[in-house]
C-alpha cells in the first residue's frame, strides 16, 4: 500500500476521500495563484491564496464531518424471491449534534444515488427503495455507501457503512400450469399407501387398541373373529408428493446446463408451491439429499431454503430406500412419475 | 442485486441551473477591474451587457448554444481584433489579455455541450476573480472578496449536489430541503471560519518577495506638493485635498499636547528663483547615514538620544523622499517592519534638518519619533547662503522696512521677524487658488493683502530677505483630525501648511515663525459624528494600505518578535509574581503532553470505532466464522465482518489447500446454522474450536513456508 494511502487510512479509518474534478481544479488554481503570488509579492493575491487554503481546510473538515456519526439501516422483506423486486426501508439517524446536509446513499454501484437533502439530529429520516436481487442463493447486502460533496463539492468523502445482512434469495417459482394427476389417484389408488386421517375411505382394519374411537369398531369383523377390530380411516388430505431435482452435472457440461439447471430449480420451486396449495404434504428430493415430506409456512420456507441453496454435484444422487414407493414424484421439468 | 434502474440522464443535467449559477459569478468577477482601471468601461459594459442576455435568455430556457462553425468563425475574427488591440488600442498587456479572458468566458459559456465546458467556464470566470483582486488597490476589494466567498460558497455548495445528482435529477425536485442548501447559518458559518483561518494563514504565509504596489493609484495622480520644488500657484490645491496623509499615533493624548505637538515639518526651501522655492544648493548630507534600528537626530547637538514622549508616524506615498516630523522632535527611528528592502533603506540629514529617505516610498511607511516640551535648537547654518540671498525687490524692501518701527534686523533679527508676522497676520486667510505668476508676493504684499499660508510664509521671506535676515520657505502638516477609534490623529491635505524659519543669530539659531492669520493655521479637530463614517473608511484604508498591500517580510518578522515578546513578558509577569521555573516549564510540557494524548485518542478511538468484531453472543458456528475472518484478516486478507462466505472461502484457499479445508467446514457450518436454521450439534462447539486451530496451525505453517522460500 502506498504511504498516501496508508497515511489517508490511519488519519481517516473508514473515510473515503476522493478529489473531485472541481475539487482538483480549485487546488490547481490555489497553486498557481500561490506561486503568483511568490513571484510578484502582490498581497492581493496573498490574500486569495489565504482565502483558497481557509476554504480547503473548512470543506476538508466540514464534509468529513458530514458523513460521521449517522446510523444506516436497511429494512427488508422476510421473503425474498429472484428477479422479484422488494421494496426495502432505508433509514439514516443523525446521531451527530449538527444537523448533516446533502448525504447521498448507494446501495450499489451501479445504483442512482439517494439524497437526504437535511438529516437533523436525532430524527431518523426513512425511504423506500426497491431491490431485485437477480440470483438465488445466500446473496449479501454487504454495505451500504453513504457519501456526500457538501459542502462546496472539492472533495467526495464517503463511509462504508457495512451492514451484516446476508439474505437467502429464494429461486423464483416458476410458473406450473398443471400438474397432471398421480395415474394412482386418478384410479382411485391404494388407500395404503396413504396417511391416517378422517377421511371416508378405510385404509386399514386391525384389533382395536386402547384409544379407540368406538364408533371406529368393524361390527361385521369383530362378530366375525371374536374380538373388537376396528377401522382405521385413510386421510382425507392430498397424498405425500416428492419433488425430485437431478442435481448431477456431467463433466464438461457448461453455461447452457448451468442456465438449464436454475431453470429447473425455480420449476421445482414452482412445483413444491404448487403441490402445498392443492394441499399436499411435500418434501424435495434433491440429488441425493432429501427434505421430508411435510406441510405449513415453516415447511414452505424450510422447502424455499433448501432450493435456495442447492447447488450442482459431481455425482449422481440416489433415492434413499426408506422413501422408496411411499410418495409420489414429481421431477421438475419431467411431471410426475412413481418412485422406483 | 441491483437497485432501482437511473433515470435517463439528460444531455447535461441541471444545465440551465448551472449556466445561471455560472453566469452570476461570470457577472460579478471582472467588475473591479474597472475601478482599478485595468478595463475600459465601454469593454466591460458590453461584457455585462452580453452576459446579461445571456441570463435572460436562459432564465426563459433558451440555452444559447453556438455551434463548432461559429466557434471557429468568431476566432479567426477575433485574431485581427487582437491585432488591432495590441496595436492601437491596449497600452498594456494586461488589457489585451483580459479583453482574451472576457471575450473567451462569454464564448465558452454560450457553447456549453459537455461537463468539462462548464468547468472550464468556471476556471475562466476564477481567472477573471483572481485577476480583479491583484489588480486592485482599494480596500473596497476586501468587500467584494467577501462578497464573492459568499455567492461563490453558496454556488458551489449547489454545484456539487448537482454533480453528484446527475445520474438522479428526480431527487432534487423530490427533496425541498436540497433545493434549500446551503442554509444561512451554515453559509456564515462556513465563510466566518474560511476567513478566520485565512487571517493567519494570511500573515504567516512565507513572503519571499517584497510587496507588489503598483504605482499610487496609476492613473489618478496624487498631487502632494512634497516634491523638491513647490510652485506656490499650485500649493493651494493640496489644501483642497482631504486625502489622509499621515496617521500619528502617541503614547500620551495628542490633544493635550495640542498643536505644538502637530506641527510637522517636512521640507525647507531656502532657494527663491523665478516664484520658485528650491532646495538649497548645498546637498551633502549632513551627519552619518543610520539605517535601521538607530536612531536619527533631528537636529545638530539636539536632543538626539530619543528621550522624551514617543509618537509612531505611518506615512501615505506623498512622491517625496523627506520624513515629515515634528518640530518638538528629538530623534527618529525608522520601523523595519514597513519597509520593503530594508537593506536599502536609510535616512540622511541634510543642512536645512530635512530628513532624506534613500528612496522615495511608493508604499505606506512608518517611523516612530521621539519630542520634548519644546523644539530642539537648530544651530547649523549650513544654507545660509541660500536663505539670505534678497529677491532684490525694492517694492518689498521698502515695505518691509517701513514696517520695522525702527528695529534693526541686523542687531535684532527675531524682533524684526516678529514685527513682520505680526504685520502680515493681521491680514485676512483666503483660500484663492488663482496663479498669481512670477510677481505674486510683491502684489500680495502691496495690494491683494489676502492669500493662503504659502502666500504669506513667502511674502514673510522674502521681507525678511530684503532687510538681510536669512530666512526658508517650510512645508509641513499643521493640526488633525482626531481619529473616531484610539489614539490617533489623521492628517489630511488640508492640514499641508507652510510657514518660516528665520536665522535669528549663531546662539538662537534657526526660529519658527508662522504668518498665516490664525483662520488658517488649522488645529487640532474633533470631527462631528456626520464625519465620522468618512474617518472610517479613511480608517480602513490606512488598514489596507498598512496591513494588507504593503505587508511584507519585515512585517512578518516584526509581527513574531511581537508574540516572542508577549510571550517573554507573561513569563517574567509569571516570574515576578513568584511562580516557580518549575511550574513556569509546566504550561509548555502540559501542552506539548496534552497534544500528543489527544491526538493518540484520536487516531486510536478512530481504530476502535470502526466495524465490530465481537464474538460473545454469538452462536458457535458463527463465532467460529468470526474468528476465522479475524485470524484471515490478520494474515493481511482484506476482510471486515461484511464479507460473504465466498469471500472468506477464497481468502482461506489463497493461503493453501490444508487451511483452506477447516476453513470450509467452519464456512459451511455458518451457513447451515445461520441459514439453514439447525441447532447446533452435540460437541459442535468444540469441533469448531479444533477446525480453527487446525486452520491457524497451516496458516502457520504455509507463513513460515512463504518466508523461507528464497527471493528472486
Amino acid at each position: 500500500m502506498a504511504f498516501g494511502a496508508r497515511l489517508q487510512k490511519l488519519l481517516h479509518p473508514g473515510i473515503m476521500v476522493r478529489v473531485t474534478n472541481v475539487g482538483l481544479g480549485f487546488i490547481l488554481m490555489t497553486l498557481v495563484v500561490a506561486v503568483a503570488a511568490t513571484n510578484t509579492g502582490n498581497n492581493g493575491l496573498y490574500v486569495l491564496v489565504s482565502l483558497f487554503l481557509g476554504a480547503l481546510v473548512v470543506s476538508g473538515v466540514v464534509s468529513r464531518r458530514n458523513v460521521e456519526n449517522v446510523a444506516v439501516e436497511l429494512d427488508g422483506p422476510a421473503e425474498i424471491f429472484a428477479g422479484v423486486p422488494v421494496r426495502f426501508t432505508l433509514r439514516l439517524t443523525n446521531r451527530g449534534r449538527l444537523p448533516r446536509r446533502a448525504l447521498l446513499v448507494k446501495i450499489s454501484s451501479a445504483a442512482a444515488p439517494i439524497l437526504f437533502g437535511r438529516l437533523d439530529p436525532g430524527r431518523p429520516a426513512e425511504r423506500g427503495v426497491d431491490l431485485v436481487f437477480p440470483r438465488r442463493g445466500l446473496r449479501s447486502i454487504e454495505s451500504l455507501l453513504l457519501y456526500s460533496g457538501y459542502p462546496i463539492g472539492l472533495f467526495r468523502k464517503g463511509r462504508v457503512h457495512p451492514l451484516l445482512d446476508e439474505r437467502l434469495v429464494y429461486p423464483a417459482p416458476a410458473n406450473v400450469p398443471y400438474i397432471p394427476p398421480d395415474p394412482r389417484e386418478a384410479e382411485g389408488g391404494d388407500p395404503r399407501d396413504r396417511r391416517r386421517g378422517r377421511g371416508a375411505e378405510i385404509r386399514n382394519l386391525r384389533e382395536a387398541g386402547f384409544g379407540d374411537d368406538p364408533r371406529d369398531v368393524h361390527w361385521p369383523q369383530t362378530a366375525r373373529q371374536g374380538k373388537f377390530i376396528v377401522k382405521e380411516r385413510a386421510s382425507e388430505e392430498g397424498r405425500d408428493a416428492l419433488v425430485a431435482l437431478d442435481t448431477y452435472r456431467p463433466a464438461g457440461a457448461g453455461a447452457a446446463w448451468d442456465d438449464a439447471f436454475e431453470r429447473s430449480v425455480s420449476e421445482a420451486a414452482g412445483l413444491a408451491m404448487r403441490l402445498l396449495t392443492r394441499g399436499s404434504r411435500v418434501g424435495l428430493l434433491l440429488g441425493g439429499f432429501v427434505v421430508p415430506p411435510g406441510s405449513g409456512p415453516a415447511h414452505r420456507r424450510g422447502l424455499l431454503r433448501a432450493l435456495a441453496l442447492v447447488e450442482p454435484a459431481n455425482e449422481p444422487g440416489r433415492m434413499p430406500a426408506s422413501i422408496r414407493g411411499s410418495v409420489a414424484v414429481y421431477r421438475a421439468g419431467r411431471g410426475p412419475e412413481r418412485a422406483a | 442485486m441491483s437497485a432501482g434502474p437511473p433515470a435517463a440522464a439528460a444531455e447535461i443535467p441541471f444545465l440551465e441551473e448551472r449556466l445561471l449559477a455560472l453566469g452570476s459569478f461570470a457577472f460579478l468577477a471582472p467588475v473591479p477591474l474597472f475601478f482599478s482601471n485595468a478595463l475600459e468601461f465601454a469593454v466591460l459594459l458590453v461584457y455585462l451587457g452580453v452576459l446579461a442576455l445571456f441570463l435572460a435568455r436562459v432564465r426563459l430556457g433558451r440555452v444559447p448554444r453556438l455551434g463548432n462553425r461559429a466557434l471557429n468563425l468568431a476566432g479567426l475574427l477575433y485574431v485581427p481584433i487582437m491585432f488591432l488591440d495590441v496595436r492601437f488600442g491596449s497600452q498594456t498587456l494586461l488589457k489585451t489579455m483580459l479583453h482574451l479572458l472576457l471575450f473567451t468566458t462569454l464564448f465558452k459559456l454560450a457553447a456549453i455541450r459537455k461537463e468539462r465546458d462548464l468547468s472550464l467556464a468556471l476556471v475562466l470566470s476564477g481567472l477573471l476573480f483572481v485577476a480583479s483582486v491583484s489588480t486592485s488597490f482599494h480596500w473596497a476589494i476586501l468587500l467584494y472578496v467577501l462578497l464573492v466567498t459568499f455567492v461563490g460558497w453558496s454556488v458551489l455548495v449547489k454545484w456539487a449536489l448537482w454533480r453528484d445528482l446527475s445520474g438522479a435529477p428526480e431527487e432534487w425536485s423530490r427533496d425541498r430541503t436540497a433545493r434549500s442548501l446551503p442554509g444561512r447559518g451554515p453559509l456564515v458559518t462556513s465563510v466566518a471560519s474560511t476567513v478566520l483561518l485565512a487571517i493567519p494563514l494570511f500573515l504567516f504565509l512565507p513572503r519571499l518577495k517584497a510587496p507588489y504596489v503598483k504605482g499610487a493609484e496609476a492613473g489618478r495622480e496624487i498631487t502632494t506638493g512634497f516634491s523638491e520644488n513647490v510652485d506656490p500657484d499650485l500649493f493651494g490645491a493640496l489644501k483642497q485635498s482631504d486625502r489622509v496623509f499621515l496617521r500619528i499615533t502617541s503614547e500620551e493624548p495628542l490633544g493635550e499636547g495640542g498643536a505644538g505637538v502637530l506641527r510637522l515639518r517636512t521640507l525647507a526651501l531656502s532657494r527663491w528663483e523665478n516664484g520658485v522655492w528650491k532646495k538649497p544648493s548645498e546637498r551633502s548630507a549632513v551627519g552619518a547615514r543610520s539605517g535601521f534600528g538607530a536612531l536619527v537626530p533631528l537636529a545638530a547637538g539636539g536632543r538626539g538620544a530619543g528621550g522624551g514622549t514617543a509618537m509612531t508616524i505611518d506615512l501615505t506615498p506623498i512622491q517625496t523622499r523627506y520624513l515629515p516630523y515634528p518640530l518638538l522632535g528629538n530623534a527618529l527611528r525608522l520601523s523595519e517592519a514597513s519597509f520593503r528592502n530594508p537593506g536599502l533603506a536609510y535616512v540622511e540629514r541634510d543642512s536645512a534638518r530635512n530628513l532624506r529617505l534613500s528612496f522615495e516610498p511608493d508604499r505606506t511607511i512608518q517611523y516612530a519619533v521621539t519630542y520634548g516640551k519644546r523644539p530642539n535648537a537648530d544651530l547649523d547654518s549650513g544654507d545660509m547662503a541660500d536663505a539670505g540671498t534678497p529677491a532684490g525687490s525694492a517694492a518689498l524692501r521698502s515695505f518691509a522696512l517701513s514696517h520695522l518701527d525702527g528695529i534693526d534686523p541686523a542687531a535684532d533679527p527675531e524682533a524684526a521677524a516678529r514685527a513682520i508676522e505680526a504685520v502680515l497676520r493681521g491680514w485676512t486667510y483666503e483660500l484663492d487658488l488663482q496663479p498669481r505668476g512670477p510677481n505674486a508676493a510683491e502684489d500680495f504684499v502691496l495690494n491683494r493683502r489676502k492669500g493662503h499660508c504659502q502666500t504669506f510664509a513667502t511674502a514673510m521671506a522674502l521681507l525678511l530677505r530684503e532687510v538681510g535676515v536669512p530666512t526658508r520657505f517650510v512645508t509641513g502638516f499643521l493640526g488633525g483630525e482626531l481619529g473616531a477609534f484610539g489614539r490617533y490623529v489623521l492628517v489630511r491635505g488640508q492640514n499641508v501648511h507652510a510657514w518660516v524659519e528665520v536665522w535669528c543669530g549663531p546662539a538662537r539659531g534657526w526660529v519658527t515663525f508662522d504668518p498665516t492669520p490664525s483662520a488658517g493655521q488649522p488645529g487640532l479637530e474633533t470631527v462631528p459624528l456626520a464625519q465620522r463614517l468618512r474617518q472610517v473608511t479613511d480608517g480602513l484604508e490606512f488598514f489596507y494600505d498598512r496591513f494588507v498591500l504593503s505587508f511584507g517580510q519585515g512585517d512578518q518578522a516584526e509581527l513574531l518578535r511581537k508574540l516572542r515578546e508577549a510571550a517573554g513578558d507573561t513569563l517574567s509577569a509569571l516570574r515576578r509574581a513568584g511562580v516557580s521555573p518549575f511550574l513556569l516549564r509546566l504550561p509548555a510540557v502540559g501542552l506539548a503532553a496534552a497534544a500528543l494524548l489527544l491526538a493518540s485518542l484520536v487516531l486510536l478511538g478512530r481504530r476502535v470505532r470502526g466495524v465490530s468484531w465481537k464474538t460473545r453472543g454469538l452462536a458457535p458456528a458463527s463465532a467460529a466464522y468470526r474468528r476465522l475472518q479475524k485470524a484471515l484478516r490478520r494474515l493481511g486478507a482484506p476482510l471486515t465482518p461484511a464479507s460473504v462466505p465466498a469471500e472468506t472461502l477464497a481468502a482461506a484457499a489463497a493461503i493453501g489447500p490444508a487451511a483452506a479445508r477447516p476453513a470450509e467446514a467452519i464456512v459451511r457450518a455458518y451457513v447451515r446454522e445461520s441459514f439453514g436454521g439447525l441447532a447446533p450439534a452435540p460437541g459442535e462447539e468444540s469441533r469448531l474450536r479444533a477446525l480453527l486451530d487446525e486452520f491457524r496451525g497451516a496458516a502457520g505453517r504455509s507463513r513460515d513456508a512463504i518466508a523461507r522460500r528464497p527471493s528472486v
